[in-house]
């Protein structure tokens, strides 16, 4: 095993119907019209010199390095800038252009540190290769370099280390742009340029470093970058790596391909894979950077037990914790019934890890009491979405943004909570797309670098179905349906229901002004454009799914693309955002309590038969309890014990004392994580966890990509997380056999119609497949409903708006929404223990100028956030992003407690809960709140390990 | 405000079922409601608010209470239930999307 290297073409790979066909040092090779010759000699295996030039940025020429001769034409134009023609005659080899090519690479040495030998790049340096391929033994004009590679010349800047993974080292840069290029094309951010002229030539992150910069740490300029100039800091610190490995990001639902870059089993870097599909070469500061928590200082590594959740933790073998663990489900299951347990899977495990969960719940403990995260994030997708299309999941795969027209962005901050696919986004944006945002505040894709929003509908929190109601009554009521397509696709008789209930004049954008506070005439804008722009995509996030009516948004969604012929062809589609890496897998491996896998429900006689059969138990064909009705009966009484694997529903689930009344009311809570988690306070046994780096799986994606998982390491704790949950289940008495994923794929694969197709063969030969993957896709399926809806005909639903009942009054004057931001993700379990916390070390909330002025807060105040539910103390941020009226923070920290404040208001059909909306008022204070007092103390009374001398250790020391 | 007891919390529940199919005609509604919550809730959450609902009067929706105390609606629900067969789904397609 060694280093993955991929090839670089130098310039984009082109795609076109048309072809040339071209003559390269005496070789034929037929390329797409359009491609360069320098791309063109790659395709037949000839590799031209260059530097400035790489496939993921459109070629430049500026190095003078790839020329060429091309016969009948004057001079030696550069390969990278020269399109490929038919008939054309092309050498790249001559004595001609050695000697040009070789004068070239004596200017750039002679102005660079020859330190080849303690540089960091060394081995992986494209300089140092091309000095190489043209033969350079001596430099005409010397090697001290008057301009900045002495401490001592004049102009001579230092490194900047300000970024915390990676440096930037001015005397190495060799000034060819692919940074600044890289900057924008690739990530559209534009932070760098290239400052000053001539010798003076800098690479500049504005007037400042670039820690303080408008630098988002994609890495996209490190990797584009040929020297050592921008380097990650830990291959400063260790060297090059030896071998690698490509795995899929464990960060948001995006799902990048990665290669881990390894030395033995230490992960030296994390570089995006340019043969993942779903980012085809790009990152974000996350999944490039952020994975040092996976050999955090803080891990677990070894399982524990304890009587009382007063107690302090007792370190044991995996054989005692299983069997405490197994014997008090049993206790419990005999004393208070089947059905006083259950289990939660997770999000952020493999599709195998989840798919055991839920078998170990149904088949070992004998009820449906199975559950996921995605019960507070896109529950409500899915019921929507089967509703009216046939399918719980987004119809486009990412690159279809490529052919929008018109991108209408509902409740979602691409560039924060999804950023690769928001670079994607941008990048067609800048190439003239549309562009509608309906959010409550001025998201940055509203105005950036070279984008601006054609609409910013800033509705006010809560008021979805009637914006998309009135969005539709224009659409309908203006004559601006897609006639064809609905008679030919959609239930006829369903659309002239809901036709006739959407032109009602009680939804025009007039009459729901007072729901939405939006400006009819913007609105009608936004529907005609919508409508009439061309292929016209929509894209998602929790601003839709997170309320009270989140599952009749998701159907207005579908109704008004629909309406308008804008799905089953590219650039079009309703496309969820879906927020962690496995969100989408683990509904997909039967984790809600009412279905298995691939979304059939437990009572289908035939579907509950078959798996019956081969598990060998007999299943429940009534659904079980959601994460919310557990909780609920545990602070009654009734339910008693619970199997929780990666995830944090202490701090990530709204209501937080309704959380914890829950959890302190259970008798035995085994919690499998890599860190003692905020739930973890509240559990009896605790089993080590293991990172995405320390198992074989796979991870589904927004786009219903399945791609792998690879091991790289060891678990820490012993076993991946599969491995736990197969001796649970044995030690419960139920046998499960497996010794390597791949036999539990092939488990699901055998289940499930809509995976028949999949095994990880597969995965290995074409890289990644999107479901349905079966005998009528044996490739998979980037796009759905081509020609024909999943459920047949495309359903329209009557959306009739319900406002919440979560009201503003005198007391609570504000409205509360909570999100995301770039460098933290979710529970910041993974980015509180990386360097990302420098971006973002403590929740904030923001707050309208006016709001602030009327309570007497200024920036950076210590603020009271109270609800119905609770209240909270965090600084506050004055920002005009903002609505008045409407405040804003994340829930990343868990000492902030942001879900003190959310309230148990949940989505009509799926219980999604309503985060999106909480009435609150806002006051300046100088203490913690009650809560937080609380917290700090049970973050040291409830996380004592005993260690082997029999005294107690706090787990954070 | 949010709901004090467990009965009321389930009774906002179904209410809140209510108010979606509430748009459609009555015998469909009423089946929506039926069929979502026997869908979607354990039998012992169905029971508990089918007994309690007599106490609970007008607070529970009307179309809640046809829903959970008549006979079992015949009407389709407005909300069809996923398809199960793949094989007689188009190209590409599955029981699942």
């Amino acid at each position: 095993m060694g280093l993955i290297k991929e090839i670089d073409y130098g310039t984009p790979i082109r795609v076109a119907e048309q072809t040339v066909t071209l003559t390269i040092d005496g070789m034929s090779v037929t390329v797409p019209a359009g491609t360069s010759v320098m791309a063109a000699a790659m395709h037949a295996g000839t590799q031209i010199p260059k530097l400035c030039a790489t496939d993921s940025l459109e070629p430049f020429g500026s190095c003078r390095l790839c020329l060429v001769e091309i016969e009948g034409r004057r001079g030696t134009p550069a390969s990278c800038t020269t399109p490929a023609e038919n008939g054309m005659v092309v050498h790249t080899q001559n004595d001609k252009l050695h000697k040009l090519r070789k004068g070239v690479m004596e200017l750039y040495i002679s102005d660079h540190p020859l330190t080849c030998l303690t540089c960091a790049a060394n081995g992986d340096c494209e300089l140092q290769d091309m000095a190489g391929v043209v033969g350079l033994r001596d430099v005409r004009y010397g090697y001290d370099g008057d301009n900045h590679v002495a401490p001592t010349a004049e102009k001579y800047l230092p490194k900047d280390e300000s970024n915390p993974y990676f440096t930037y080292d001015p005397s190495k840069c060799i000034v060819c742009n692919r940074c600044v290029r890289a900057c924008e094309e690739v990530q559209g951010t534009f932070a760098l340029t290239i400052a000053g002229r001539g010798f003076d030539s800098r690479v500049a992150a504005g007037p400042t470093n670039f820690f303080e910069s408008e630098c988002v740490s994609c890495g996209a300029c490190v990797q584009a970058c040929p020297t050592a100039t921008l380097q990650e800091k830990s291959i400063h610190e260790f060297g090059q790596p030896e071998h690698a490995e490509v795995t899929t990001c464990a960060y948001c639902g995006v799902g990048c391909s990665f290669k881990a870059e390894m030395q033995g089993e230490r992960v030296v870097r994390m570089v995006p894979y340019k043969g993942g599909k779903a980012n085809e070469g790009h990152s974000c500061v996350k999944g490039r950077f952020a994975y040092g928590y996976a050999t955090h200082k803080d891990r677990i590594t070894k399982p524990m037990i304890r009587e009382k959740i007063t107690d302090p933790w007792r370190e044991v073998s995996w054989e005692e914790a299983i069997d405490r663990a197994a014997s008090e489900f049993k206790r419990i299951q005999a004393k208070y019934g089947k059905d006083s347990v259950g289990g939660i899977t997770s999000s952020r495990c493999t599709n195998e890890e989840a798919y055991l969960v839920q078998k170990l719940v149904r088949a070992a403990f004998g009820n449906n009491n199975v559950d996921t995260c995605a019960r507070v994030c896109h529950s409500p997708t899915g019921y929507g979405l089967m509703s009216t299309l046939g399918t719980s999941a987004g119809t486009q795969d990412f690159k279809s943004v490529e052919n929008s027209d018109v991108i209408l962005v509902i409740g979602a901050n691409p560039t924060d909570g999804h950023p690769v696919f928001g670079s994607r986004m941008k990048k067609r944006l800048r190439q003239g797309a549309k562009l509608i945002v309906a959010d409550p505040r001025k998201i940055d894709l509203v105005k950036s670098p070279h984008i601006k929003a054609d609409f910013h509908l800033p509705l006010k929190p809560g008021s979805n179905v009637a914006f998309i109601n009135s969005l539709a009554h224009v659409i309908v009521t203006e004559g601006l349906i897609d006639e064809a397509y609905v008679r030919e696709r959609c239930d006829l008789a369903e659309f002239e229901s809901w036709a006739r209930f959407i032109a009602e004049e009680r939804h025009s954008p007039e009459n729901q002004q007072q729901f939405t506070g939006l400006d009819p005439e913007q609105v009608r804008g936004a529907a005609r454009l919508y409508a009439q722009g061309g292929a016209a995509g929509i894209y998602y996030g929790l601003g839709v799914t997170e309320h009270s009516q989140g599952s009749t948004m998701v159907m207005g969604m579908a109704n008004i693309a629909m309406a308008t012929g804008n799905i089953g062809k590219l650039g079009a589609g309703v496309n969820p955002l879906r927020g962690q890496n496995n969100v989408q897998g683990s509904c997909d491996m039967g984790s809600f309590p009412h279905e298995l896998t691939g979304y059939r429900h437990v009572s289908d006689d035939a579907t509950r038969e078959s798996f019956e059969a081969l598990w060998g138990a007999k299943l429940d064909g009534a659904p079980g309890l959601r994460i919310t009705n557990m909780l609920d009966e545990a602070v009654e009484g009734s339910f008693k014990g619970m199997y929780i694997q990666g995830e944090d529903i202490a701090q990530s689930d709204p209501d937080t004392h309704h959380v914890t009344a829950g959890l302190m009311a259970m008798e035995c809570i085994v919690v499998q994580d890599l860190f003692l988690n905020e739930t973890a306070k509240y559990a009896h046994v605790f089993l080590p966890g293991a990172s995405f780096l320390e198992k074989d799986g796979t991870f589904t994606n927004a786009e219903r990509r399945i791609s792998r998982v690879r091991k790289v390491m060891a678990p820490m704790g012993g076993y991946g997380d599969w491995e736990g949950t197969v001796l649970l289940s044995n030690a419960l008495g139920y046998k499960m056999e497996y010794s390597h994923p791949s036999e539990i794929m092939d488990e699901i694969a055998s289940l499930t119609p809509s995976f028949t197709g999949v095994s990880y063969a597969k995965l290995d030969e074409l890289g990644s497949v999107q479901w349905p993957c079966n005998e009528k896709a044996p490739l998979g399926t980037p796009m759905m409903h081509v020609d024909r809806f999943v459920r047949g005909k495309g359903r329209f639903m009557i959306t009739e708006f319900v406002a919440t009942e979560e009201r503003t009054g005198a007391k609570f004057p504000l409205i509360l929404t909570t999100g995301r931001i770039l460098s933290q993700y979710n529970v910041g379990a993974q980015t509180r223990r990386t360097e990302n916390s420098r971006w973002h070390e403590e929740d904030v909330l923001e707050i309208h100028p006016f709001d602030a002025e009327l309570r007497g807060i200024v920036d950076g105040d210590l603020v009271a956030l109270e609800s119905r539910s609770g209240d909270i103390a965090l600084k506050a941020r004055i920002s005009e992003r903002m609505q008045p009226g409407v405040v804003y923070t994340t829930f990343h920290h868990a000492k902030t407690g942001a879900n003190v404040i959310t309230t148990d208001y949940s989505d009509w059909a799926t219980n999604c809960p309503e985060y999106k909306v909480t009435a609150v008022q806002v006051r300046r204070t100088n203490r913690p709140s009650d809560w937080q007092a609380k917290f700090y103390e049970e973050d040291f009374s409830l996380t004592r390990i005993a260690n082997s001398q029999g005294t107690t250790l706090d787990a954070a020391e | 405000m949010s709901a004090v007891t467990q009965e009321d919390k389930l009774l906002r529940m179904a209410n809140q079922i209510a108010s979606f199919f509430r748009s459609y005609p009555e015998e469909e509604a009423v089946a929506g409601i039926h069929k979502h919550i026997v869908a979607f809730w354990t039998p012992k959450m169905v029971s508990r608010l089918e007994a309690a609902l007599p106490e609970m009067g007008d607070r529970a929706d009307t179309l809640v209470q046809r829903a959970l105390r008549g006979a079992e609606p015949q009407a389709e629900s407005p909300v069809r239930p996923a398809t199960r067969d793949p094989q007689k789904l188009g190209e590409g397609a599955s029981d699942a999307g």
